[in-house]
């Protein structure tokens, strides 16, 4: 259901443009495009933001069209946005095929030669994007001229792009001063840390400059804590290697320095939160570099501020250290908490790499054993124990099989499996040779009966309510380096998206639950009455600003088993069918979502954003941009990645603060309800429920 | 092989450590172990004759503690027949079986007709704490089957199942898959055969 949203883009109108004639707003959504394209990802965001306004965008209708002829001057580059093409070589044919988001022809811009190749259109209606050789080349000479390369040992190790920003005299508004700034694109992970504590640390806030909160954001992909720690150590102690000049020089500079490592990691703690609170190994590097300033105080008193702000991190760290563990509850398809306290029952706390999880595994014969292991136990260990337990014989599988009978092998490294099921979907062993034997469970249908009864007298309003309280604890307990572990791959760092998992499956469980509850109301006035209930849950939903709950229920309604339904939306009343068609506008993906986007930019937090769309965003970003080159860390990357983990923030950078609507009676029915939603997950299972509501027209 | 309706569910429940797991252990797998391993909630599946035909008795292996009474009840609620087993050398674990005892009641409302056996395991074990009259007395107050067992030196085990089977009137059922048997059944015998193993 997901894949709807995850479809490329279509190309944007923004394109058809004249370069000359695009505006601010049509650039920046070509950029946007731009980061997608995966043969661009070499480049940098600074070329990107060139390219943006010269290129042009090409479209042949038919298949044959010979676009250049090898041995022809190279004028030209090209990118191909949908369709393919063949490679032909003089007596040799067909040498290959491109296909949407490679490119070609720049190799003759480059090198000034004649075409190596022609180049044939495979299919009707091909798009392209092309560059001309002027343009191209000019970009290349502007974008070097901006750029700052530091080497070491004859190698680059730190690029900066030097950025213009118009800074006004506060005395004279007329009078505009152009300073620059230079932000980092590339380095080698030591360079960059050194820079980070050479300049930023004592600079004047500037809300443009991210470098710092980015480093500390993104600092997992490309040096994790247990090669940042031992740095910013041996940074701690690098008076041994520090420049002998006066006296008291040296020993500002020797303070200096070390004052700058703690404040690093102070600012780390602020940035970071509960990911570095659960490190060990920063905790264990926090002992450490305490006792260091301890032992540094009497000589170089000046520490003394330092070293209470780093005892209270030190502190803050511990207690949520001791604050204990939690046991949760895989059942059906919530994750609870086993051991939950009547009086903090509706408070959830995030759920920790280190916490206990409880779920069943199913054998072929459906028998099955509860395990009790860590979230982050791997999948060999849950193997290993679990072959033990049963005796059940080598090269072992472990898989979820959906309520479809989809079944989906897990890596081997790969940690909190519990979480990242389906809705109905089961965790089920099996030796490799028998993987096709397995079938889901009886219970993996889910309900036969609706709960319409307990829907119908509900309010709206209490529903969405609840949904949202719901939502909003689900949020707040995801990290954002959830999403970095969750588009990168969480098994490469051992690091659990367990938070965000729980949250992304509500998404699809509410869809479900909708699509759920029509499917089995087979009584047509009251399936009528369903619908008009759930439009207006969703209408509550927006106007809490529950992006998440809104789009999942417009989403359900508009999925095939619900939407073919014509007599039961013929007799939809006509202004919640135009309701209805407005919120469809919403979910338009064309230009990039671009209406959706539009509409976030215009409210304020607290927003409970539309996280599929978040996840896409890290996707592409991810695939469309390489971690490093050369050897260096493309900065530029962690930047954009960055950039998304600070939607996240901004979102919930306000509380919720809702007045609850008018008090009803059966308010903990109600919560409990929205919190366990019981649904079916399997299309082709809705499908044939709703051919028998609304046989099909023969 | 799926669960099918005709499945007959067996439940164990008892105080942790009395030996449950090494009670059905030694009789689905024949084996027995030393070490004590914590159970959750286990199921294990085994071929028996019912009405002159092969079923599957089901039999769910539980927790001792009382962390998880959502689990519990439902295990109640889905069982056919009850094994109430406690260690002759705790007399607290024969404790704790009451309030089991008075939930499977609670459960299912009248008890009469439903298969309950009490059983004092660890027989073999010299430190006694409840004598075997005390053990009987409590089931004749119960009013059900009683028997004690040792998984360790599998005296009593399988009789234990055997008999429980037995206490069951709307349906004959026997371990012994002493029917005759058509070639089919025989062939399906050897499929579950092969998914128990597996
Ligand atoms: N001596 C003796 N020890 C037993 C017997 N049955 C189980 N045990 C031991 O008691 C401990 C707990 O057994 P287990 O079956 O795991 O108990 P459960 O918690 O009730 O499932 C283990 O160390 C077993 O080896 C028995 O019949 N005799
Ligand atoms: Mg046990």
């Amino acid at each position: 259901m997901m894949r709807l949203i995850l479809r490329k883009p279509t190309p944007i109108r923004a394109w058809g443009f004249d370069p000359q004639e695009r505006s601010v707003d049509d650039l920046e959504i070509i950029y946007e495009e731009l980061l997608h394209i995966k043969a661009l990802a070499h480049l940098s965001g600074m070329v990107k933001r060139q390219l943006t306004s010269v290129l042009v965008f090409e479209c042949h209708e038919k298949a044959g069209t010979v676009l250049f002829h090898q041995g022809d001057e190279g004028r030209s580059w090209f990118i191909i946005l949908r369709g393919s093409v063949n490679v032909v070589k003089y007596g040799k044919g067909v040498v290959c095929t491109l296909h949407d988001g490679d490119d070609f022809g720049k190799l003759a811009l480059v090198n000034d030669a004649p075409r190596a190749a022609s180049i044939v259109l495979r299919e009707d209606n091909c798009q392209f994007l092309r560059v001309d050789k002027y343009d191209f080349n000019r970009i290349l000479r502007d974008v070097e001229a901006n750029t700052v390369r530091l080497k070491e040992h004859g190698q680059d190790s730190l690029v900066l792009e030097k950025i213009p920003t118009s800074t006004q005299h506060s005395n004279n508004n007329k009078h505009h001063h152009v300073s620059y700034r230079y932000s980092v694109m590339a380095g080698v992970p030591e360079k960059m840390l050194e820079h980070l504590l050479e300049t930023r640390i004592d600079s004047k806030y500037d809300p443009t400059d991210t470098f710092l909160e980015d480093f500390l954001l993104t600092h997992i992909v490309f040096m994790p804590s247990e090669k940042l720690c031992p740095a910013l150590l041996q940074h701690y102690h690098s008076e041994r290697t520090s420049s002998r000049g006066p006296e008291q020089e040296t020993i500002d500079h020797i303070v200096n320095n070390k004052r700058r490592v703690v404040q690093l990691v102070c600012l780390w703690h602020v940035v970071a939160g509960y990911a570095f609170k659960q490190d060990t190994t920063i905790m264990q590097f926090l002992e450490t570099l305490f006792s260091a300033v301890c032992d540094d105080c009497p000589a170089y008193p000046s520490l003394q501020d330092p070293l209470a702000s780093l005892e209270q991190v030190l502190k803050a760290v511990k207690s949520t250290k001791d604050s204990g563990s939690h046991t949760w509850q895989v059942q059906t398809q919530v994750l609870s908490e086993s051991r939950t306290h009547q009086e903090d029952e509706l408070r959830r706390t995030p759920i920790k790499a280190k916490d206990e999880t409880i779920f069943k595994v199913y054998c072929a014969d459906h028998t099955y054993t509860t395990l009790r292991v860590h979230m982050d136990t791997s999948v060999t260990n849950i193997i290993q124990t679990v072959s033990e337990k049963m005796c059940l014989g080598n090269d072992l599988v472990l898989c979820e099989v959906k309520s479809s009978g989809e079944r989906l092998s897990f890596h081997q490294k790969d940690v909190c499996i519990a979480t990242s099921l389906s809705c109905n979907g089961r965790i089920f062993i099996t030796l490799r040779d028998h993987l096709d034997a397995l079938t889901p469970l009886p219970e993996q249908e889910g309900p036969s009966e609706g709960s319409v009864s307990f829907l119908e007298p509900t309010s709206s309003r209490e529903l969405a309510y609840q949904m949202t309280m719901y939502d909003w604890q689900l949020f707040l307990c995801t990290h954002e380096c959830e999403f970095i572990y969750h588009t990168f791959g969480r098994h490469k760092y051992r690091r659990i998206t367990a938070n965000l998992d729980v949250f992304l499956r509500r998404f699809n469980e509410v869809q479900s639950w909708i699509v759920t509850e029509l499917c089995l109301t087979s009584h047509i006035s009251k399936r009528v009455h369903l619908l008009k209930k759930f439009i207006k849950i969703a209408a509550h939903c927006k106007e809490y600003q529950n992006m998440n709950s809104f789009y999942a229920i417009i989403m359900g309604l508009s999925h095939m088993s619900v939407s073919r339904l014509a007599q039961t939306w013929d007799k939809l009343p006509n202004k919640l069918k135009r309701v209805f068609s407005d919120f469809e506008a919403l979910m338009d993906p064309s230009r990039n979502h671009r209406v959706y986007r539009l509409a976030l930019s215009k409210m304020r937090p607290p927003i409970i954003p539309f996280m599929p769309l978040l996840i896409k965003d890290m996707l592409f970003t991810h695939e469309g941009n390489k971690t490093y080159f050369e050897g260096l860390v493309n900065f530029e990357k962690m930047h954009l990645v960055a950039s998304i983990m600070r939607v996240v923030k901004y979102c919930r950078s306000e509380n919720f603060k809702l007045d609850s609507p008018p008090a009803v009676k059966n308010v903990k029915e109600i919560v409990s309800y929205v919190r366990n939603l019981q649904v079916i997950d399997n299309t082709k299972r809705l499908m044939q429920l709703s051919y028998t509501l609304e046989p099909p027209k023969t | 092989m799926p669960e099918q309706s005709n499945d007959y569910r067996v439940v164990v429940f008892g105080a942790g450590g009395v030996g449950k797991s090494s009670l059905v252990l030694r009789f689905v797998r024949g084996t027995f172990r030393e070490c004590y391993i914590p159970t959750i909630e286990d199921t294990y599946r085994q071929v028996i004759s019912c009405n002159k035909n092969v079923c599957t008795l089901q039999i769910t292996d539980t927790t001792g503690s009382h962390q998880f009474p959502a689990m519990q009840r439902l295990s109640i609620s889905k069982g056919h027949a009850f094994i109430l087993v406690y260690s002759i050398t705790s007399r607290q674990s024969l404790e704790e079986l009451k309030p089991i005892y008075d939930i499977i009641r609670e459960i299912k409302g009248d008890v009469d007709g439903i298969p309950i056996m009490l059983v004092g395991n660890k027989c073999d074990d010299p430190n006694r704490e409840v004598s075997i009259q005390e053990g009987m007395e409590q089931s004749k107050f119960w009013s059900c089957a009683f028997l004690e067992t040792s998984a360790k030196t599998n005296y009593n085990v399988k009789e234990l199942f055997q008999d429980l089977l037995q206490l069951e009137k709307r349906r004959t059922m026997s371990l012994h898959l002493e029917t005759k048997k058509t070639k089919s059944q025989k062939r399906r015998e050897k499929l579950k055969g092969k998914c128990t193993v597996m």
